[in-house]
């Protein structure tokens, strides 16, 4: 499983173990965290991703209710009781679940268009600024092609910055740029690497 | 004896019974606990946490420290939660041979005339 997906699902499971009483909480829910890691984790058992989540979601609303009620007592629950339980607890999971995922969603649509300069990047990687500046933002820029470096199927194209540190942008493709041209280019601000002379960003693209 | 039979629910006996070898870890718990089951008893965080907080204010297992950098706690069986397994394994035992004179569990299986 990748590690972005696996550390997703322990995300949405640590906001989920809020139906835990805090003083529940307060004792267990990092170790309950690292359990439901070691559950998907584990690759010899045949749960797999979706088999850990059923298993988890099937039982949490019994045993968080269960904690609320009765302080960790156990409680003679009838087949209906039990069935609305579940059915109130699922039905606030699943929204809440929803809301988090919608919002991580407009969180991302919410990102930001930058139009800077080279002079600009180069300038906020050399003051340590880039990342807090421009990290979440989609940049727009145009610049002078100082040197073209074509490699396998990578374009490397430097731009001037009157700077003794300059800006660079790596094209996942072979792109035609000729040197002293101006070139329009679109990088997502999350890609740039610091470089001893500058900025490299990766992912470039003509704009 | 003034003690019940049976009193510990299905879960707590399963954690029990999974910790009578060695110390053991959430996540290994849950594993010896389908293990010993056949697959029967599958315990999600929330099941198990909340019955080791039972277990631990009854005073059957206790929590050792291990490594203070790893987040996981292990678990093992107090003295006393020796005694309550070994007081849970007796009624069972006694409930099959009680079973197998009445020729109970041949019925279940389909070949008692």
């Amino acid at each position: 499983m990748g590690s972005t997906v696996k550390s997703k699902s322990v995300e949405i499971y640590s906001l989920l173990l809020h139906f835990y009483p805090q003083s529940f909480r307060r004792k267990y829910a990092l170790t309950m965290e690292q359990t439901f890691d070691d559950m998907l984790e584990d690759q010899s058992t045949k749960l797999g991703r979706w088999g850990v989540w059923a298993r988890t979601l099937r039982d949490m609303p019994l045993s968080a209710s269960r904690e609320h009620l009765t302080n960790g007592k156990e409680v003679q629950m009838n087949r209906y009781t039990k069935l609305i339980l579940i059915s109130v607890i699922a039905a606030v999971i699943i929204v809440g679940a929803g809301s988090y995922l919608l919002g991580s969603q407009r969180a991302r649509q919410s990102i930001g268009i930058e139009r800077v300069s080279v002079a600009q990047m180069a300038d906020a990687m050399q003051n340590d600024s880039f990342y807090s500046s421009y990290g979440g933002a989609g940049l727009l820029f145009s610049g002078k092609v100082a040197s073209v470096t074509k490699n396998s199927n990578v374009t490397l194209v430097a731009f001037s910055t009157n700077r003794p540190y300059g800006v660079t942008c790596q094209f996942p493709e072979n792109i035609s740029a000729k040197v002293g041209a101006t070139l329009s280019v679109a990088a997502p601000g999350g890609s740039a690497e610091r470089l001893t002379n500058g900025v490299l960003l990766h992912n470039c693209l003509l704009n | 004896m003034s003690k019940q039979y049976n009193q510990l629910p299905q879960v707590a006996f399963s954690i029990l019974l999974a910790l009578s070898l060695k110390e053991r870890h959430g996540y290994e718990i849950i594993k010896q606990v389908s293990e010993d089951s056949n697959d029967k008893i599958n315990l999600s965080p929330g099941a198990l946490y909340t019955s080791i907080k039972q277990l631990l204010e009854q005073g059957l297992i206790e929590e050792i420290n291990k490594n203070n950098e790893d987040r996981r706690r292990y678990y093992r069986l107090t003295n006393t939660g020796k005694e309550v397994l070994s007081e849970e394994l007796d009624y069972y035992r006694n409930t099959i041979v009680l079973a197998r004179q009445r020729q109970v569990l041949e019925i279940n299986y389909g070949v008692y005339r």
